[in-house]
């Protein structure tokens, strides 16, 4: 494999799409446990080689500036992208022993965390900041909509309305989805590093308000030829080829 | 904590070569016990702007300059200074080791001294020992310190020539490009000998090596055609750049 930063962007989007498709497996009543396994190896073999590849890139290219910024960013994101899987798999688990639990907010935290994922996997293909800062900005929602699952599972547990065995199950999956938010979360505030240099995280206050915008320079004032190419023909052909198996 | 004081700085620093302006207006200042660098694409007037800052510059026909270079408050370019004086208080080291092959080890370092009419053995023998201390090279030369400077391999003729130039205490030390001639093994001796140096002098370096301004500069500036582009703390800009043309340069785009 060539050690380039285009190899390496190619390969995280390639990992972040294994990793939708495994959310979206769990999810997926109807699928086998062995697809969402077999994704998930996937998902470790890249996790493995994208970190040999970050290593081989900064000890062979010397990169400075923005090109060590997205190397350091890439090694975090192939983290938080393998984090992502395991969380697939462990929602696959928790779902399978629910049957009756009824619980709305967990499809809208499916929504919403799944909306976070391709949104932060967008920013960095494009080096979007508006749009990986919208992503920071939804955490919060997820966040709540955790909270919820956790009251109404003590309200009804209380009135002895569910099984708790089922119920604590749900909010295990809560918290899978609200911590694959906070995967998002990073994703999107290393997106913000790669372009500005900025290192957001830990910072409330700048997070909850439109700071993070005046701290960015944003993609526009890059040059072309720094928007690394990603050839999204070549991560379809690969993600329908490994995704049909 | 207590700023550095400022020893060295340029002022609009013009230089020309006859009708050519090879560097355009740089203004930097220069703070004790530092290391800074200098980078940019050959041709940027680096090494001319470094010659200007201790006179040699004007040793060229047809060169000369314009603007202050600011020694300790005094602009060495007013008509009352003396250039050689100027040159034993701002040392160089050039590219290529340039031991005087005619002299020892011993004579090589303390020939500054010599010159300055410095007589008494014991004060140099007392001096050269410091200075080849200093410059990390006594305990390899200590035992024949008689023979022939260029008897030394690259990297130790490189450090005679930097234990030449701090014999005579200079507050500023230029080097150009000091480590482009040597092998990594030397040049890794050499820079950890530039950040000794930096306790007690204030170092500028030209340098095409981008990797080892970021290893031991403090801060970095960069030229193009001339002009300064940016000036910085080397830590900003080898890792987040405010202008275009320096990130393009550190990631290889240009240049």
């Amino acid at each position: 494999m060539e050690i380039s930063i285009d190899s390496l962007k190619e390969n995280i989007v390639k990992m972040g799409m294994l990793a939708e498709k495994a959310i979206k497996l769990a999810f997926d009543k109807s699928a086998k446990s062995s697809e969402l396994f077999e994704i998930e190896d996937q998902i470790n073999s890249f996790h493995r080689v994208n970190d040999d590849l970050c290593l081989k890139y900064m000890a062979l290219k010397n990169p400075m500036g923005p090109d060590l910024r997205f190397a350091i960013a890439c090694v975090k994101i192939n983290g938080d992208l393998e984090r992502i899987g395991d969380q697939a798999i462990n929602i696959k688990r928790s779902l399978n022993l629910v049957r009756d639990a009824k619980f709305p907010q967990i499809h809208t935290m499916k929504d919403e965390v799944g909306r976070m994922l391709k949104e932060c996997l967008d920013s960095f293909i494009h080096k979007d900041t508006k749009m990986a800062t919208s992503v920071i900005h939804n955490d919060q929602v997820v966040n709540d909509l955790q909270r919820s699952v956790i009251k109404m599972f003590l309200e009804q547990g209380q009135k002895e309305e569910l099984e708790l065995e089922e119920g604590f199950q749900v909010t295990k999956i809560a918290k899978c989805l609200e911590r694959i938010g906070d995967l998002a979360t990073n994703i999107s505030e290393d997106v913000i590093f790669i372009v500005s240099g900025s290192d957001i995280r830990h910072n409330p206050e700048i997070k909850k308000t439109s700071q993070i915008d005046e701290k960015l320079r944003l993609i526009q004032e890059l040059p072309s030829d720094q928007n690394q190419k990603v050839d999204m023909e070549n991560i379809t052909k690969f993600l329908k080829k490994t995704t049909e198996k | 904590m207590e700023e550095a004081k400022t020893i060295l700085s340029t002022k609009n620093l013009e230089c020309y070569f006859g009708d050519f302006h090879a560097v355009k207006g740089i203004s930097i200042e220069y703070k004790e016990k530092s290391i800074n660098a200098i980078i940019g694409p050959s041709g940027c007037g680096k090494s001319t702007y470094l010659r200007s800052l201790n006179r040699i510059h004007e040793e060229i026909p047809g060169a000369y300059n314009k603007g202050e270079v600011n020694l300790l408050g005094k602009n060495i370019y007013e008509k009352d200074v003396d250039p050689v004086l100027i040159r034993r208080n701002i040392g160089m080291v050039f590219q290529k080791p340039n031991p005087f092959p005619s002299l020892s080890i011993f004579d090589n370092v303390v020939i500054g001294l010599k010159l300055q009419g410095v007589k008494n053995k014991a004060l140099l023998q007392e001096k050269a020992e410091i200075s080849l201390r200093k410059a990390a090279l006594w305990d390899e030369v200590k035992d024949k310190l008689n023979k022939p400077g260029t008897s030394l391999s690259g990297g130790q003729q490189q450090r005679l020539c930097i234990a030449r130039t701090i014999a005579v205490d200079p507050p500023v030390i230029l080097m150009d490009e000091p480590t482009s001639a040597l092998d990594p093994i030397a040049t890794a001796s050499i820079e950890e000998l530039m950040l000794e140096l930096k306790k007690e002098f204030c170092v500028i370096i030209v340098t095409h090596n981008m990797q080892q301004a970021a290893r031991v500069a403090d801060n970095t500036a960069f030229f193009v055609l001339g002009e300064l582009i940016e000036q910085g703390a080397s830590e900003q800009i080898f890792t987040n750049p405010k202008q275009k043309k320096t990130e393009d340069y550190i990631t290889g785009r240009f240049g």
